[in-house]
């Protein structure tokens, strides 16, 4: 899902976030990477619908020291219509609360969704991924992938990815796993020089690498600081 | 010859298990020590115990680095002072790209960012050295590397980084034979640059290249062994089960042991 996306900055679509909900019609390729900010913080829902053959990839960042409660919802609404949602949260001392539904309503769409999570410092992050395959929706393809890194006792993850299928010549998978920071990874960076906190914040760079790739963002640099000053 | 390193009555133990059970060990600089032993006898603990891994509790006992105690130190401390372990198993950490490990690592050491042509002259220089791809630099930190690539990694690491005390755990084990020789000269060479190595190894041919000046045998989480040279053609004959439950001045007294222990 790498060819010719037409880029968005969060920039552009930066005037709609002030209202309450942000809708969006997608007939092309767009590859959209939503990198919040506390002004961001107005928008409650995100809905997207995306015609036949098009192509989405929506990233959305939210490193923000506030609370976050945000809907998206994605309509594949036309054939082969094909979607990447990728969600990055790093929640520190504050709530991050999602709620996704991923509707993929017609023969041979593709959703993808992955969630990326960090809790730390009494921070907590839930996320209800919900996918859904019509009925007609033959070999629709449907994936969910959610990780979650628990900094501390006082820290909570609560990822909750749901497939519902009405059909079944489909293909879906999905997995889960929540869990703390390998020590045997922080030791093997501090052993080379890094404070603990320099190894914390490499490890948690590298962890939401995959997702800063996929989101075609043109700023890969800004979102890596982000994380570290998270 | 001028003491580096001393470890006194080293109690270890590794989840509520005792490991070491009063190891004694001077090291002194430009040594280049075969530490040797059976499996599970506490030869990687002792590295671990001395790179501050959390998991390793020193009960008891005192580790000197150029006279100071470093027991309160933590592992990047540690590292900081000239401290380098290159690590038996090396850690896979996804996501992570070697080569900005690399020269974060080295900003690290310098106190301030190295300039990127700087950097990337001197990883070329020790990749080549290594006769490793490059490409290896542009992955995720020995994550897929094969038991070899990851051995290399170790050794750039340790090139990179130019440490006083190299602490290296069995870095022949997966090595091919060319590879074999290749490390071991580089070990040899950096020893030659007055670099002080404590080197852990089942491997003769190893030890037929790097040439220790020192032989110290772990068992049972004790020394029974600090011996020349000569005791690895002892050992490679005979085995452990000589030594086992044999104290220290037994030993000597058979005329095996202490050859270079009170010379320095
Ligand atoms: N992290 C750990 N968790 C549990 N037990 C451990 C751990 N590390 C070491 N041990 C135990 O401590 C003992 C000593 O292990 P150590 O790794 O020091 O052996 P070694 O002498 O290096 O052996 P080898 O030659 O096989 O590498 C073993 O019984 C081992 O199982
Ligand atoms: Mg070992």
């Amino acid at each position: 899902m790498n060819i010719n996306y037409e880029v968005f900055d969060s920039k552009i679509i930066h005037n709609y976030l002030s209202h309450d909900s942000f809708d969006y019609k997608i007939t092309s390729r767009k590859a959209i990477a939503l990198i919040l900010s506390l002004k961001d913080y107005g928008i409650k829902t995100i809905n997207i619908y995306l015609e036949k053959q098009a192509s989405l990839v929506l990233s959305v960042f939210d490193f923000t020291k506030t609370n976050t409660e945000l809907a998206i919802n994605l309509y594949l609404q036309g054939k082969e219509a094909r979607c990447y949602l990728g969600i990055a949260t790093i929640a520190n001392k504050v709530a991050k609360k999602y709620q996704v539904q991923i509707n993929n309503k017609k023969p041979q769409s593709v959703s993808e969704l992955e969630i990326v999570s960090v809790a730390r410092n009494g921070g907590n992050v839930s996320v209800n991924g919900y996918s859904k395959i019509y009925r007609n929706s033959h070999q629709a393809m449907v994936t969910q992938k959610a990780r979650g890194v628990v900094f501390d006792d006082d820290s909570m993850i609560k990822l909750a990815p749901e497939l519902r299928i009405d059909h079944n010549d489909v293909v879906a998978a999905h997995s889960l796993s929540v869990g703390e920071i390998n020590p045997d990874e922080v030791f093997y960076l501090t052993s080379r020089g890094f404070s603990k906190s320099e190894a914390h914040n490499m490890i948690l760079r590298g962890y939401f690498r995959d997702l800063v790739l996929k989101s075609h963002s043109q700023e890969p640099d800004v979102l890596y600081q982000e994380v570290d000053h998270v | 010859m001028e003491k580096l390193f001393e470890i006194i009555d080293l109690h270890v133990s590794v989840e509520g298990k005792p490991v070491l059970k009063g190891v004694s060990l001077s090291i002194y600089k430009g040594d280049l020590i075969a530490l040797l032993g059976p499996n599970g006898n506490g030869k990687t603990t002792l590295f671990m115990a001395i790179m501050g891994h959390p998991k390793y509790r020193i009960e008891k006992g005192d580790i000197l680095f150029n006279g100071l105690s470093i027991i309160d130190l933590t592992p990047d401390e540690r590292a900081k002072l000239g401290i380098f372990y290159a690590f038996q198993n090396p850690v896979e950490v996804p996501g992570v790209i070697n080569a900005d490990f690399l020269k974060t690592a080295l900003n690290i050491k310098e106190k301030k960012p190295v300039s990127f042509v700087k950097f990337y002259h001197e990883m070329n220089e020790s990749v080549s050295r290594l006769q490793m791809p490059l490409e290896m630099t542009k992955r995720s930190l020995n994550v897929g590397f094969s038991g070899g690539e990851k051995k290399k990694n170790e050794i750039l690491q340790m090139l990179l980084l130019n440490p006083s005390l190299s602490l290296v755990d069995e870095i022949d084990s997966g090595l091919d034979v060319d590879a074999l020789n290749l490390i071991s000269e580089i070990i040899k060479t950096e020893h030659e640059k007055q670099k002080t190595f404590v080197v852990i190894s089942h491997n003769s041919r190893f030890f037929e290249i790097v040439k220790p000046n020192r032989v110290i045998v772990i068992i049972d989480g004790l020394i029974q062994v600090d011996a020349g040279p000569e005791m690895l053609e002892v050992i490679s004959q005979n085995g452990f089960a000589s030594f086992e439950g044999v104290a220290n001045h037994q030993i000597s007294s058979l005329g095996l042991c202490g050859v270079k222990k009170g010379e320095h």
